[in-house]
């Protein structure tokens, strides 16, 4: 199993008790788009006053 | 999200609204994290172990997530329906007539049917950004993302652009929108996401978010539009 696969099996995508299909989505429909556990590292630099 | 929603993503400036839109589709590379759009399935690669395979799969992301940017980014040299059909022919490989009706159908959309000719440097920054979004809305993508639509416009324009959206919203397309603009998320989103410090403070929808925060963060935030006399 490649790496990129490997990680989309361990992250597991959980939604927020808000995230609710809006009023214009169609009945039964499936998620488009999910965003799971995203993260960005910038280094020691990011949000430390200096 | 689903297909057919509009999510605005609030915060002050340097909070990560952008870096969170951008990782979306891997113009930033998130450093964990997986991200799906239409089936399509890509995770971070942090270190740099994966190949063309996966570069293959982000393109396959990208073609399902058209990018609006504050600054337009239209190539100058290129008339507005040249810019329009540009990607569609070089990327997905459509044949150039059936990208000019498709683009013309959208010119029309943003109201610049009569501007397909001209160049971006005899266009106003409200008709260069509804030009993007005619661009955008070409390549048929299943998600728009917008990032600060109106950031860069002078304030006498920033209507039209926010009509454009708007009647997007209303007609059901799926948009990520990243805005300043709180009557436009308070009146187009679905759900709206307070983001501080590169977090999601708070989530719902906008009569709760922006009417009635409970997060402190975003009560802070907030406060500061009231002070300024914003209608929320």
């Amino acid at each position: 199993m490649s790496d990129q696969a490997s990680l989309a099996r361990t992250h597991t995508h959980q939604l927020n008790p808000a995230e609710k299909p809006g009023t214009l989505v169609k009945a039964g429909a499936e998620p488009v788009l999910k965003a799971t556990s995203m993260a960005k590292w910038f280094g020691e630099n990011y949000g430390v006053a200096r | 999200m689903w297909p057919g929603e509009t999510v605005c993503i609030l915060g002050r400036s340097g909070s990560g609204k952008s870096t969170f839109l951008r990782s979306l589709n891997f113009l930033e590379d998130p450093t964990d994290g997986v991200v799906e759009i239409d089936g399509v399935v890509v995770a971070a690669d942090p270190f740099h172990k994966e190949g063309k395979e996966r570069q293959a799969r982000i393109q396959e992301l990208r073609l399902r997530a058209g990018m609006v940017f504050q600054e337009f980014n239209l190539f100058p040299h290129l008339s507005v329906i040249e810019n329009c059909v540009e990607a569609p022919v070089h990327v997905k490989g459509m044949d150039r007539k059936e990208a000019e009706v498709i683009a013309e159908k959208y010119l029309a959309k943003v109201g610049l049917s009569e501007k397909r000719d001209e160049y971006p440097s005899r266009l106003s920054g409200g008709q260069r950004q509804r030009v993007a979004i005619a661009r955008a809305l070409t390549m048929q993508p299943k998600v728009l993302l917008f990032d600060e639509p109106t950031s860069a416009l002078d304030p006498t324009l920033v209507g039209e652009v926010l009509k454009v959206m708007a009647d997007l919203a209303h007609e059901g397309r799926t948009m990520i929108v990243v805005t300043h603009e709180m009557d436009f998320a308070h009146e187009a989103a679905d759900r709206v996401y307070y983001m501080d410090q590169g977090e999601f403070a708070e989530v719902g929808p906008p009569e709760q978010v922006i009417d009635a925060p409970k997060d402190p963060r975003t009560k802070e935030f907030l406060s500061r539009f009231r002070t300024l006399g914003s209608k929320k």
